[in-house]
C-alpha cells in the first residue's frame, strides 16, 4: 500500500508540473498565433496526464482529460481555430484538471457544475470547428456523386469560412502518406490501401513520391521508402479515412479535410520529413488541393507578411527559404528541449536540506581545524589545511547553489494572473519579465510568491487605469507591468513596476491622518508617506473589488518580507507609475561573516553588509565620547556603541539629557578603537567594536523560542573555537538607528531616545 | 548495353538476391542497363521499389535504365501504385 502511495505522489507531482507547463504554453500560444511546437507541448502534457492517470485507474481524470485532449488534437490539426475564448476555456480545463489532481486519492471531490460547463463549452468548440461532421455521414462507404458533394460543400462553405477565416477552395481531402521503413517486412502491401481508399470515394489525383527511394548502392531492398500525395473526393469523415492507415505501422500520415484552414497546410508542410519539404508546395498544386495563389498565401502566412504573387522563379526561391528556415527553427527547438530534459535530476528536497546541513557542520569543523593547524605552525599542515578550506568553500557554495532556483517559474505564473485579471477589469495590460534567470533560495522563492501575487494584483487593480483614462492622460492604451529581478550586493532585488497612475501622496497623507497613523501637522517625507500603505488596515481603494482593496494585505506583505530578513520600499510618481522594490537575502542558511569581539563576546556581522572597517584616531575617539556619531570623510556616520547597546559586562550610567551614553573613562579608549561600517539600503551605520578577528563562514542557526522577541540578532552560530557567536541583524539595527534619529528630530526634548539594553 | 532478364516471381523474397545480381551485372557504370520483364509472373511493391532504385541510380550515373517487354502483371502493379509513368519513362 505504501508503495502505491509513493507512486501516486510521483504522479501528482508530475501532473502538477505538466499543468504548469501547460498553462505557460497556453499563454504563449495566444501570443504566438498558434505555434506548432507549443500546441504540441500542450497536447503532450494533457496526453501524458491522461496516460499516467490510466495507470492508476483514476477514471474521472481520464474522462475529463480525454475531452480536453480531443479538442487539443483538433487544434493541432487546425480543425478548430485558436481563439482567445478557446484558450480561456482551456485554461479553465487546466484548472479543473488541477482540482481533480489535488483532490487525489479521492476522485469525487470537485465542482461538478464547473466541469460540466467546461465540457459543454469544449464540445461546442469542437462542433463549431468541423462542419463536415455535423452533417453526419452515417459511416456508409459510398462515394457520393460529385453533384451531391458539391451541394454539401456549398452548404458548409459559409460555416467554414466564418469559423476558420482563410480556407482553401479545394473540395477534396488531401492525404499525405509516407510508409514506415518496415512496411514491406511486415507483409503490408500498399496496393491494398488504395483499394480501401477507393471504396471511400474517388481518388482524384495521386502522386507517387520516388524522391526518397535511394540508389542501388544505398538501398536496403527490403525496406520501404514509398510515399504518396493523394487527393480524395469523399463523403466519409476523417476518422474513417484515418482508420485505413492505422494498420500501416510506422507510417506517417496527414489527412486534411476539404476546405481546410490555410494554417493546416502550413502545418503539414512543417511536419514533413526533410527530403520532401521543397517539393511539397508544388505537390499540393499538382493534386489540385491548393491553387498556386493559395499556396502563396499559405506560405505568406508563415511569414506573416502578405506579398503579391511574384513570378514563378521568385516564388520557387521563396518556398525554399521559408521551408529551410522553418526546418532549422524546428530543429533548434527540439535540440534545446532535449538538452533541458537531460540536464535535470529530481531529488527529494529533504535530502538536499540534509546535505546543506552536513556541509554546514563541515564548515564549522573546518574552521576549527584551521585554528588548530594555525597553532601547530607546521608548514605542511597549513598547506593541506589551506587546500581543504578552498575545497570546502567551493563545496559550500555548490551545496547552497543546489537550493538555488531561478525565479523565472514564479514570474511566469503571473502571465496567467495578468491575463485573467485584465480581462475581468476590461483593461489592456501587458506583463514584461526581466531577470527570470536570477537565482535565489527555494525557500525564499516559495515564501515570496504570495506577497508578489498581492503586489501584482494591486498594480493591476489600482495602479493601471482603464484604457480610456490612459488615452486621455496621453499614454498608451495598453498598460504595462514589469517584473524585474537582479542581484545587488549579496541581496536579490525584485521590482514590481507599473506605468499606471501612481500614488497620490496628498490623499495618502489625508488617509493616514484619518486613520490616526499620522498626527495632524506632522511632516512626512515622500518615502514615509508612501510607506503608509504598508500600515495595517490602510486601503486606498474607494471601492472594494474582488481583486484587492480590502486593506488587508500590504501590511502582511511587509511582514512576510521582513520575516525573510528582507525589506520593501515603494517609489511612485503621480501620473506615471509605481515601483515596489523588495530586497531579500539570497539564502537563509550560511553566510560569509565577519568575526568581531566586544568585551570578549563574539559577534558575527554578515560580510555582505560591511562597507569598511575603520581604526579611529585620537580625535575621533574623543568625538565618540561626545555623541553617537563620528565624521567620516566629511560625512556624518551614526554610531552604535555595541558595548552600550547590548549592555555588555556592566550597566553604565547614562546622561539622559544629552542622549549620549558615557562609558567609564579610561576604558573607552581601548574599546572604541575600531568601527565597522555597515550599509543597509542607502543607510550607513558604524559599530564600535574591540577587535576585528577576520572573515569566517557562519552557519546560521535560529534562536531558541525564548529569544524570539529579541531584536538585533538574526540567529547564532558556532565558531571554530566552539564558542557561540551571535549573528547581527544589520537591517534591524540600521532601521532602529534610523528611527531613533527620526524621533530625535521630531521630538528633540524628550528623554526617550536613549538606547535600550537588549540582552536583559 | 547490358541486359538483365528477370523471370518468374519477383517479390520481397527474391529482392535481396536480385538486388545483388543487378549490382554485379551493372559493373560498367557508364553503360545503360536494360531489364527485360517479359517473363515476370508475379511482382510486388517491394520489388517495384528496387526497379525504381535502378532508374534513380541510372539518373545519378548520367546513363539510362530501360524496362522492356513488361508483362501484364508488371504493368498492372505499377499502375496500382500510381507509378505507371515510371515504367514507361
Amino acid at each position: 500500500m505504501e508503495e502505491l502511495d509513493e507512486n501516486v505522489q510521483i504522479f501528482i507531482s508530475e501532473a502538477v508540473e505538466l499543468l504548469e507547463e501547460m498553462e505557460t504554453a497556453l499563454l504563449e500560444l495566444e501570443n504566438s498565433n498558434g505555434d506548432e511546437e507549443i500546441l504540441g507541448l500542450i497536447f503532450r502534457a494533457a496526453h501524458t496526464i491522461k496516460g499516467s492517470a490510466g495507470l492508476f485507474g483514476f477514471d474521472h481524470i481520464i474522462e475529463f482529460t480525454h475531452v480536453v485532449e480531443n479538442v487539443l488534437d483538433d487544434m493541432r490539426n487546425c480543425i478548430i481555430p485558436i481563439s482567445s475564448e478557446l484558450i480561456t476555456i482551456l485554461m479553465r480545463s487546466k484548472d479543473q484538471m488541477g482540482t481533480l489532481i489535488d483532490a487525489l486519492p479521492v476522485e469525487d471531490d470537485f465542482d461538478a457544475a464547473e466541469e460540466k460547463e467546461i465540457i459543454d463549452l469544449l464540445k461546442a468548440f469542437q462542433k463549431g470547428g468541423i462542419p463536415e461532421q455535423n452533417t453526419g455521414s452515417d459511416g456508409q462507404v459510398e462515394a457520393a456523386s460529385s453533384e451531391e458533394q458539391q451541394t454539401k460543400t456549398d452548404n458548409n462553405s459559409t460555416n467554414t469560412e466564418t469559423a476558420d477565416g482563410e480556407t482553401a477552395q479545394s473540395d477534396h481531402y488531401h492525404i499525405s502518406i509516407r510508409l514506415g521503413i518496415d512496411t514491406f517486412r511486415q507483409g503490408f502491401e500498399p496496393i491494398a490501401m488504395f483499394k480501401q481508399l477507393a471504396d471511400l470515394g474517388t481518388l482524384k489525383e495521386i502522386i507517387f513520391l520516388e524522391n526518397n527511394i535511394p540508389t542501388l548502392d544505398k538501398i536496403d531492398s527490403e525496406s520501404c521508402y514509398m510515399g504518396w500525395e493523394i487527393a480524395l473526393e469523399s463523403n466519409a469523415d476523417k476518422e474513417q479515412i484515418s482508420e485505413i492507415f492505422e494498420f500501416v505501422e510506422g507510417a506517417s500520415c496527414n489527412i486534411l479535410p476539404p476546405k481546410s484552414n490555410f494554417s493546416a497546410y502550413q502545418h503539414m508542410i512543417e511536419q514533413l520529413p526533410d527530403e520532401d519539404e521543397l517539393a511539397l508546395g508544388q505537390m499540393l498544386i499538382k493534386t489540385g488541393t491548393l491553387t498556386e495563389q493559395e499556396l502563396q498565401q499559405v506560405l505568406n502566412q508563415q511569414q506573416g507578411t502578405p506579398e503579391l504573387v511574384g513570378d514563378l522563379l521568385v516564388e520557387n526561391k521563396m518556398v525554399q527559404e521559408e521551408v529551410v528556415e522553418q526546418a532549422l527553427q524546428k530543429q533548434k527547438k527540439v535540440k534545446a528541449k532535449k538538452q533541458q530534459a537531460l540536464s535535470f535530476v529530481k531529488v527529494d528536497s529533504a535530502k538536499l536540506d540534509k546535505l546543506v546541513n552536513l556541509v554546514g557542520e563541515l564548515v564549522i569543523n573546518g574552521a576549527k581545524m584551521g585554528q588548530l593547524s594555525a597553532k601547530f605552525n607546521d608548514d605542511e599542515l597549513s598547506e593541506t589545511m589551506e587546500g581543504m578550506m578552498l575545497s570546502l568553500d567551493e563545496m559550500r557554495e555548490t551545496a547552497l547553489g543546489l537550493r538555488m532556483i531561478p525565479i523565472g517559474a514564479t514570474f511566469n505564473r503571473f502571465h496567467r494572473v495578468v491575463r485573467d485579471i485584465s480581462k475581468d477589469l476590461n483593461k489592456d495590460i501587458r506583463l514584461e519579465i526581466y531577470g527570470a534567470d536570477t537565482e535565489l533560495d527555494k525557500t525564499v522563492i516559495e515564501k515570496i510568491a504570495d506577497p508578489l501575487m498581492h503586489l501584482v494584483r494591486n498594480s493591476l487593480d489600482h495602479g493601471i487605469e482603464m484604457p480610456d483614462d490612459r488615452e486621455r492622460a496621453g499614454k498608451d492604451r495598453e498598460g504595462m507591468i514589469k517584473l524585474n529581478a537582479h542581484h545587488e550586493a549579496g541581496m536579490i532585488v525584485i521590482e514590481i513596476s507599473d506605468d499606471g497612475k501612481g500614488l497620490d501622496a496628498d490623499r495618502l497623507l489625508e488617509k493616514g491622518i484619518e486613520k490616526g497613523l499620522v498626527k495632524e501637522g506632522q511632516k512626512l517625507s515622500k518615502a514615509e508617506t508612501f510607506n503608509l500603505i504598508f500600515e495595517a488596515g490602510f486601503s486606498m481603494a474607494k471601492e472594494i473589488s474582488n481583486i484587492s482593496g480590502r486593506g488587508v494585505g500590504m501590511d502582511v506583505v511587509r511582514r512576510n518580507i521582513e520575516s525573510l530578513r528582507g525589506s520593501i520600499n515603494i517609489f511612485s510618481e503621480k501620473g506615471s507609475g509605481t515601483t515596489i522594490s523588495i530586497q531579500l537575502p539570497l539564502t537563509l542558511a550560511i553566510i560569509d561573516g565577519f568575526h568581531v569581539q566586544v568585551n570578549k563576546e563574539d559577534f558575527i556581522i554578515p560580510l555582505d553588509m560591511i562597507k569598511e572597517c575603520v581604526t579611529l584616531n585620537e580625535a575621533q575617539i574623543e568625538e565618540t565620547t561626545m555623541h553617537d556619531y563620528i565624521t567620516l570623510r566629511e560625512e556624518v556616520l551614526p554610531l552604535i556603541q555595541l558595548t552600550n547597546y547590548f549592555s555588555i559586562e556592566r550597566q553604565e550610567k547614562r546622561n539622559n539629557s544629552t542622549a549620549v551614553s558615557e562609558p567609564v573613562e579610561g576604558i573607552h579608549k581601548r574599546r572604541h578603537e575600531n568601527v565597522v561600517v555597515v550599509q543597509f539600503g542607502s543607510k550607513k551605520v558604524g559599530m564600535t567594536v574591540d577587535s576585528l578577528l577576520g572573515e569566517t563562514q557562519a552557519v546560521i542557526k535560529p534562536m531558541g523560542r525564548i529569544f524570539k522577541g529579541l531584536n538585533g540578532f538574526a540567529g547564532f552560530t558556532i565558531l571554530g573555537s566552539g564558542h557561540v557567536a551571535l549573528v547581527m541583524d544589520v537591517p534591524g539595527l540600521v532601521k532602529e538607528v534610523v528611527s531613533t534619529e527620526k524621533k530625535q528630530f521630531i521630538q528633540p526634548d524628550t528623554n526617550s531616545i536613549q538606547m535600550q539594553p537588549r540582552l536583559h | 548495353m547490358k541486359t538483365i532478364t528477370l523471370e518468374n516471381e519477383c517479390t520481397i523474397y527474391e529482392v535481396a538476391e536480385k538486388h545483388q545480381l543487378i549490382i554485379d551485372s551493372w559493373s560498367d557504370k557508364n553503360q545503360p542497363l536494360t531489364i527485360d520483364l517479359a517473363k515476370v509472373t508475379e511482382i510486388d511493391s517491394c520489388f517495384i521499389q528496387l526497379l525504381m532504385s535502378c532508374k534513380k541510380t541510372a539518373l545519378k550515373q548520367k546513363t539510362d535504365c530501360f524496362f522492356i517487354n513488361s508483362s501484364e502483371e508488371v504493368a498492372e502493379k505499377f499502375k496500382s501504385l500510381f507509378a505507371a509513368e515510371l515504367l514507361t519513362q
